[in-house]
């Protein structure tokens, strides 16, 4: 099953070509033939990564470490570079900059596995309720249905104020949120694509019916579905900075963006930094990856596609 | 819509419906459809667009399935294939192939032991009209043969892609190992039928359903397909139901005839002796407007008027609003199957003259 997402993921989105691709050159091409903008976006979502991944060798302190000595320090101010606190320091001296790099690491990692999740989950219920059909596919629609009117923040406050604040909980929670989107996705392009010749064909053949949606018919309507996957992202790193930033998802001494967003909320005339810093690191991944998701969402869309 | 949404679910009081018997299937007859009906539900009420169909493929030759468009071939195939859309119903019906057996009542379709099920499509394979639409535009060619290879024995990645590049050198694709890596949007209609042969034969399936297989191709190209076919039959000694509207081709690759009329067949026989002494007033027609059995100008359409509409309830022929020979009989009372010499059965009150 991993071989087969991940392949069908590949061949979705580079469409087949007769000539074979050669590596290096072909991307440096894919490259130039972007927008600027959604160069720019890709640029920056490939250093949240590769911050996510190396925060904490990064980092020129520990996250943690407090400074009384030199609190609150200005960003770039002479004292502050003085004492190696580039972009300054919080109410207990911690290094701004060292938090970010955590934070963001925090943030993307969180939203990566609740997207994970959520489209795994989705895309297997969106499977099963097209194979099944009957009453499995009315339960799970309902429950998509009742999903999509749920208020979602709202059920996730409830549920981390009831049964306690954990990470696997608010992991499940990330997951579980925006499930119902690939659920229907998925269903409804199933139902159709199993309409197609090449579906009956592979039937013909005696193939199970495991085989025939995860193998042939998946890798078909893999190309939607991933675009969903970039869009839904930025959703839930915002849902992830909401919830933390309310003080009921990631909790200190850990921190994550929204949390980090919440605690210089108290410091906004004061200290403006502690806010503004993590509030532009949130608007600059989630605009990077909406700006990207609906970049892929044309190029995808055979209707919109160029030539 | 075609959808399999009930394999497994019922499977526990199913099993009745599928039988192996080694021992009643005849052993010369790799698929034998007796008294087959099929219905579906319209918004006029039901449909019977297959209404009583019996036919039998012998082993090692080819059974040519004629008929206008519309008279149910496809139908007919897919209920031999058990691959039936999901607003079709089996209403009676046995069919066997090799040593399996069905019977398709009420109901039997849904009801269906899903491993049986596997197994029997596993049995045969079929070649669609479409080769382009049956071949998935995502996947290599040389993915799609090994693949089904690998459903059809459960073979290694590394042996399948041996059989598949031994399977499309032998369909006559030229160069195999680049094409290999082809999409099918990459190919010609010619090609992809070729394609969709290598795929049908991995596994030595013992009988090919060929639905319409040439019917969408150019006529050289055409030529080239049915003589692939011929040739393959011939070496690999599979049985095939080769379905057609087309008369010509028929004569050319069929050993014997089964034809066709608004859901029923009409006169089954030996190729030679239905085309030389047709028995039945329908096949006569058809072979009266195309003497020359030349296959650019044959269709089936010369015969005045039209099939009449397939409604549930039927008395007496269908046939009978176009039929020359027809009595006050043909509307009122069913038609029953009469032998006419060895093999050659017609259902006609009066059949033509020897
Ligand atoms: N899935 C279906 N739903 C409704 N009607 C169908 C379906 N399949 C076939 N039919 C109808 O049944 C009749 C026989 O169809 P078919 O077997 O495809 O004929 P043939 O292959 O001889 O041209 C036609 O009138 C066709 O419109
Ligand atoms: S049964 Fe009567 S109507 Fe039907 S084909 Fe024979 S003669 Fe014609
Ligand atoms: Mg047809």
């Amino acid at each position: 099953m991993s071989d087969v997402g991940a392949t069908g993921a590949a061949e979705a989105l580079a469409p087949p070509v007769s000539t074979p691709r050669s590596g290096a050159s072909a991307w440096w091409r894919r490259l130039q033939a972007m927008p600027p903008s959604v160069r720019g976006a890709a640029l920056i979502l490939v250093v949240a990564v590769v911050v996510a991944a190396g925060a904490r060798w990064m980092a020129p302190f520990s996250y943690q470490e407090t400074d009384l000595l030199h609190r609150l320090q200005v960003p770039l101010d002479v004292e502050a570079v003085a004492a190696g606190h580039w972009l300054g320091t919080d109410k207990l001296g911690r290094d701004v900059l060292s938090r970010l790099l955590v934070a963001t690491q925090v943030s993307v990692a969180l939203a990566l596995l609740g997207t994970v999740i959520g489209a795994v989950l989705g895309t297997a219920l969106g499977i099963l309720a097209a194979h099944r059909g009957g009453w499995v596919d009315e339960l799970v629609m309902m429950m998509v249905d009742w999903q999509a009117a749920m208020p979602f923040l709202i059920i996730a406050l409830a549920m981390l104020a009831f049964l306690g604040n954990s990470l696997a909980l608010f992991v499940l929670l990330m997951g579980i949120f925006g499930w119902e989107t690939y659920a229907r996705l998925a269903r409804g392009l199933l139902l159709s694509a199993r309409e197609h010749g090449y579906a009956v064909a592979v039937r013909s053949l005696g193939a199970s019916p495991q085989r025939l949606y995860l193998r042939h018919l998946l890798p078909n309507v893999m190309s939607p579905l991933v675009v969903q996957l970039s869009l839904n992202f930025p959703q839930t790193i915002l849902l992830e900075t909401s919830l933390s930033f309310l003080g009921l998802g990631i909790q200190p001494p850990l921190t994550s963006l929204g949390q980090m967003l919440g605690e210089g909320r108290d410091f906004l005339l004061t200290a403006w930094w502690l806010a503004v810093l993590p509030g532009s690191v949130i608007f600059a991944t989630t605009l990077s990856m909406s700006i990207l998701g609906d970049w892929l969402r044309a190029r995808l869309d055979p209707t919109q596609r160029p030539g | 819509m075609i959808a399999e949404p009930t394999v497994g679910r019922l499977a526990s009081r199913t099993v009745r419906s599928w039988t192996a018997d080694a021992t009643t299937a005849p052993a010369d007859a790799v698929l034998e459809v007796a008294d087959l009906v099929l219905e579906i539900d319209t918004d006029r009420g039901p449909i019977r667009p297959v209404c009583g169909v019996s036919l039998t493929v012998p082993a090692g030759s080819t059974l040519g399935l004629v008929g206008e468009s519309g008279c149910g071939k496809t139908l007919t195939c897919l209920a031999a294939a058990d691959l039936l859309p999901s607003n079709v119903r089996a209403v009676r019906g046995e069919i066997r192939l090799l040593d399996m057996r069905r019977a398709l009542d009420t109901g039997a379709r849904c009801a269906d032991d899903d491993r049986r099920r596997l197994a029997w499509r596993r049995r045969l394979a079929m070649v669609f009209q479409n080769p382009l639409a049956a071949l998935n535009p995502v996947r290599t060619v040389g993915w799609q043969v090994m693949e089904a290879f690998r459903v059809r024995t459960g073979a290694s990645r590394r042996a399948a892609r041996i059989e598949a590049l031994g399977l499309l050198e032998r369909v006559g694709i030229p160069d195999p190992r680049s094409r290999m890596r082809a999409y099918p949007h990459e190919l010609s209609g010619g090609m992809s039928q070729r394609v969709m042969i290598a795929m049908a034969l991995a596994g030595n399936p013992r009988l090919l359903i060929a639905d319409e297989a040439t019917t969408a191709l150019d006529v050289t190209v055409q030529a080239q397909i049915v003589d692939l076919m011929r040739e393959l039959q011939a070496e690999l000694d599979t049985a095939v139901l080769f379905v057609t509207h087309d008369l010509g081709l028929v004569a050319e690759v069929a050993d014997t005839v089964a034809v066709m009329y608004a859901g029923t067949v009409v006169e089954t026989g030996p190729t030679r002796v239905v085309f030389d002494r047709p028995a039945h007033p329908y096949t006569a027609g058809l072979l009266r407007c195309a003497p020359r059995l030349d296959r650019d100008v044959v269709r089936l359409d010369p015969i005045d008027g039209s099939v009449p509409a397939p409604t549930a309830e039927r008395q007496g022929c269908a046939f009978a609003p176009r039929c020359p020979r027809a009595s006050a009989r043909c509307t009122t009372s069913a038609v029953s199957r009469q032998a006419r010499g060895s093999a050659h059965v017609v259902a006609c009150h009066h059949p033509m003259p020897t």
